[in-house]
């Protein structure tokens, strides 16, 4: 009788656990679903570039809530360093390259990663990065949480 | 009246048209000195000699750069692609890398490959520290080395702050106009060119 009593209260515990998890993982669907509705990214592409060597993806990132949001982390598997980074004018006719913390966006904004910009900056790449292969970046906004977004490789802006 | 009301107007096309077929400045002649330098195949060239009396494109570049080269790297791509469709010979596309630590030519024949280059014109050059500062301070581009970024390792990648520049050379080895390499008008350059390969 003990016996039974005790495979029903690990059984029951067992059944408890489980669908805590299960409503952790929903919670985390949610989440997801949400910041998807917030935050919009669009038209990624990335340049091709040799393994080693470094590439640059933009996109347009569309903040649709009520409240700004700050991008302040990116990450990538196609590279050993992932980083925000954005081309500036130094002299006439100079150009530089220098990391950026973060990227506000504000609510009802549309913010541009392009070409001569801010872009993220996929740095020593794990391998050959050829026209029309693709890969994934995250990206981390305070507010809206982590975003994985797909990046298609080309030599222009489409 | 009426033929006042005319002519006017047609001449001032005329006076545009005019000063849009501008000729093209003689800037400054680059055989003064030769450069002896190394294409993507480790083959021994010399700059400008390897024009060998092409009209020349030339771009500088480095391949650790992700935004700007790149970008450059295209227009000429794209400059050759209109000149091959429009049947315009007598041109030679050069790219010269101002990174002499990184830029070795197998690195430079990555670069071209990775992007799908065609090189039957178009070299990818590097040299000596030595022999490409001269080069650099003849033919105008300023490149020095700004920001970084540092591996876990230790190892560093390194950007070079640095001219963003297409020349266009002549026949004879003479500079002829400076454009913006990322930025440059494929309509603008491909006129130019046609100015000097009909001349």
């Amino acid at each position: 009788m003990k016996k039974t009593i005790l495979y029903i209260l690990v059984v029951a515990n067992v059944i408890i656990i489980s669908s805590c998890q299960y409503e952790t993982d929903e919670n985390k669907n949610s989440i997801t679903s949400k910041t998807n509705k917030q935050i919009e990214v669009s038209n990624a592409w990335m340049t091709p570039a040799a393994k080693n060597r470094n590439s640059a993806a933009y996109f347009t990132i569309t903040n649709n809530s009520n409240v700004s949001d700050t991008l302040f982390e990116v990450f990538s598997t196609l590279s050993q360093l992932t980083e925000l980074h954005e081309t500036y004018k130094r002299t006439e006719g100079m150009l530089g390259m220098r990391s950026v913390d973060y990227i506000v966006v504000p609510s009802k904004e549309k913010f541009e990663f392009s070409p001569g910009g801010f872009h993220v900056m996929l740095i020593g790449l794990i391998k050959n990065l050829p026209i029309e292969s693709s890969g994934e970046i995250t990206l981390k906004f305070k507010v809206a949480g982590s975003l994985t977004i797909s990046v298609d490789c080309r030599l222009s802006q489409k | 009246m009426k033929n006042k009301t005319v002519t006017f107007p047609l001449l001032l096309l005329l006076l545009l048209l005019s000063f849009c077929k501008a000729e093209l400045e003689e800037l400054d002649d680059f055989n003064s000195k030769y450069y002896s330098l190394l294409n993507q195949d480790s083959t021994v060239v010399e700059f400008p000699t390897l024009l060998e009396g092409n009209v020349g494109v030339v771009g500088y570049i480095f391949t650790n750069c992700p935004d700007i080269c790149p970008l450059t790297t295209n227009n000429m791509r794209l400059i050759q692609k209109q000149l091959s469709e429009e049947n315009i010979k007598g041109v030679k596309f050069v790219s010269i890398s101002f990174d002499t630590d990184t830029d070795k030519p197998s690195v430079l024949k990555d670069f071209a490959e990775v992007r799908n280059l065609d090189l039957t014109n178009w070299e990818f050059l590097t040299g000596k520290e030595q022999t490409i500062k001269e080069l650099m301070k003849q033919v105008g581009v300023v490149a020095f080395v700004g920001d970084s970024t540092v591996f876990d390792d230790g190892r560093k990648s390194y950007y070079f702050v640095h001219t963003d520049r297409i020349q266009l050379i002549d026949k004879n080895g003479i500079l002829r106009k400076n454009y913006i390499g990322s930025k440059i008008k494929i309509e603008e350059i491909i006129a130019d060119i046609k100015t000097l390969t009909e001349d």
